[in-house]
């Protein structure tokens, strides 16, 4: 009987593996383990063997290099909240996601090649610009998230690579927001989430960026919206001025969001709460929150 | 596939699909029926062992993924000094009533005290809010963990 599964030595054999087989990566399981069990994906094809790759230790690093922090692809979540060098803003997505014994399993690639709309850890990283690192046998490339993910499940990974990790500047900003609405407070699918950055120089708005999670077949980041708010303040916008800035560039989120039903929630409610909170976020940044 | 993998304390290998899920392997070939399976997706807890030390879910894992690593089930975890405390505060407490969930309340309750001595009732909270119970409504697990935690920093009396 030929072997349902591989278990590559390191990262060398793994890719040599993969580009042999295509073999189906296995990194915590946890998304792939309870797809196996509703839908039989797992072996269903007998061609294409699932390959371990949590247990290699090149891919469980996280490392600093100048300016960036590089996060394997096979850190679990747990060992992400625990890590000095992992920011605040990461490790308080993390502490959303799952539950303490799933987060033990769970890791970032995992996260991130499911390629759902609605996984926590990707608003974070396409709001900081990070990058998504692949390797082959033979080439290494560096793929901006949004474009790594291509839709819903989907991704341009080639048949022949492994992601090894993530990239991601060093930068801690002035506001930094996240906010996920979900059913319960652990184990629940985000109906939707937002991460909202934001930096100011002299109290001018010089940096604006907001994720939107499970609005879209896709998560949602618009620098059209994003460039178009810090063009209309002029760093002297008085507050009447200033709630119709913030009225405007809603209207025009709220026209590029396209939330769906499905069992978890509504589009109706989706739409509107992706608005509200960004509108919460863009308040505080914009000084219009309410202050006893 | 040949897997090799430690369960209690003792070592155990195995010919089998690496693909099969612990849970099975754990409760069909190696008879350990303390781990329980509630919702069979990671939903519940009620399958939790520990793996390398730290609390996991044997229904979401393949076997496959096990090799070389250390698991601890309800079975091997009553050998230690801590499972007495804890399972004697849930009696005392009343912390349980059907006791499905209960191996699983036990295992993420102990590597919550192995990990933080004093701990408080929003940390008990977050640490078991991946296992769920149908009975007891949560306060009296919170308060047999808390009485577990005292106890375990006491000296214990001879």
């Amino acid at each position: 009987m030929k072997d349902t599964a591989l278990r590559p030595r390191d990262l060398e054999e793994a890719l040599i593996l993969r580009r042999e087989t295509g073999g189906i990566l296995y990194a915590g399981g946890t998304d792939l383990m309870v797809r196996s069990a509703r839908w039989g994906t797992v072996n269903a094809d007998a061609d294409r063997p699932v390959m371990f790759i949590g247990h290699l230790e090149e891919l469980r690093q996280v490392a600093t290099e100048p300016g960036f922090l590089v996060i394997g692809t096979c850190a679990t979540l747990s060992s992400l909240r625990g890590h000095p060098d992992v920011p605040v803003l990461l490790k308080r997505i993390i502490g959303s996601m799952a539950s303490p014994a799933v987060r033990n399993m769970a890791t970032m690639g995992g996260n991130v090649c499911n390629a759902s709309p609605a996984g926590d850890t990707i608003p974070y990283l396409l709001a900081m610009n990070g990058t998504v690192l692949c390797a082959s046998t033979d080439d290494q490339k560096e793929i901006p998230v949004n474009e790594f993910i291509s839709g819903p499940g989907t991704t341009i990974l080639a048949p022949d690579e492994i992601v090894t990790g993530f990239r991601i500047p060093r930068y801690q900003f002035d506001y930094e927001f996240h906010k996920k609405v979900a059913a319960r407070r652990a184990n629940a699918l985000t109906k939707a989430s937002i991460v909202g950055l934001a930096q100011k120089i002299d109290d001018r708005l010089v940096d604006l960026r907001l994720a939107f999670g499970a609005v879209g077949p896709k998560v949602v980041r618009s620098l059209d919206c994003e460039q178009a708010l810090l063009d209309s303040l002029s760093g002297t916008n008085g507050r009447y001025e200033r709630e119709e800035i913030l009225a405007a560039v809603l209207r025009r989120y709220a026209r590029i969001l396209s939330p769906i039903d499905d069992q978890r929630s509504t589009a109706d409610y989706r739409g509107t709460v992706a608005i509200r909170l960004a509108r919460h976020f863009l308040k505080e940044v914009l000084g219009l929150s309410y202050q006893p | 596939m040949t897997i090799a993998f430690v369960v209690n304390g003792r070592p155990v290998v195995l010919e089998t699909d690496p693909l099969r899920r612990l849970i099975d392997v754990l409760r069909e070939d190696l008879g350990l029926t303390g781990v329980k399976e509630g919702c069979g997706e990671g939903e519940c807890g009620a399958c939790s062992v520990l793996i390398d030390e730290r609390p996991a879910l044997a229904c979401i894992v393949a076997v496959g993924a096990v090799e070389g690593r250390h698991v601890v089930t309800i079975e091997g975890y009553q050998e230690r000094d801590l499972f007495r405390k804890v399972a004697s505060a849930f009696s005392e407490t009343g912390a349980l009533q059907c006791g499905f969930c209960t191996p699983g309340m036990i295992i993420a309750a102990g590597a919550l005290i192995d990990a933080c001595s004093d701990p408080d009732e929003e940390t008990i909270r977050e640490a078991l809010s991946g296992n769920l119970c149908r009975c007891t409504g949560y306060n009296r697990i919170v308060q047999a963990v808390m009485r577990a935690s005292r106890e375990t920093k006491e000296p214990s009396s001879l």
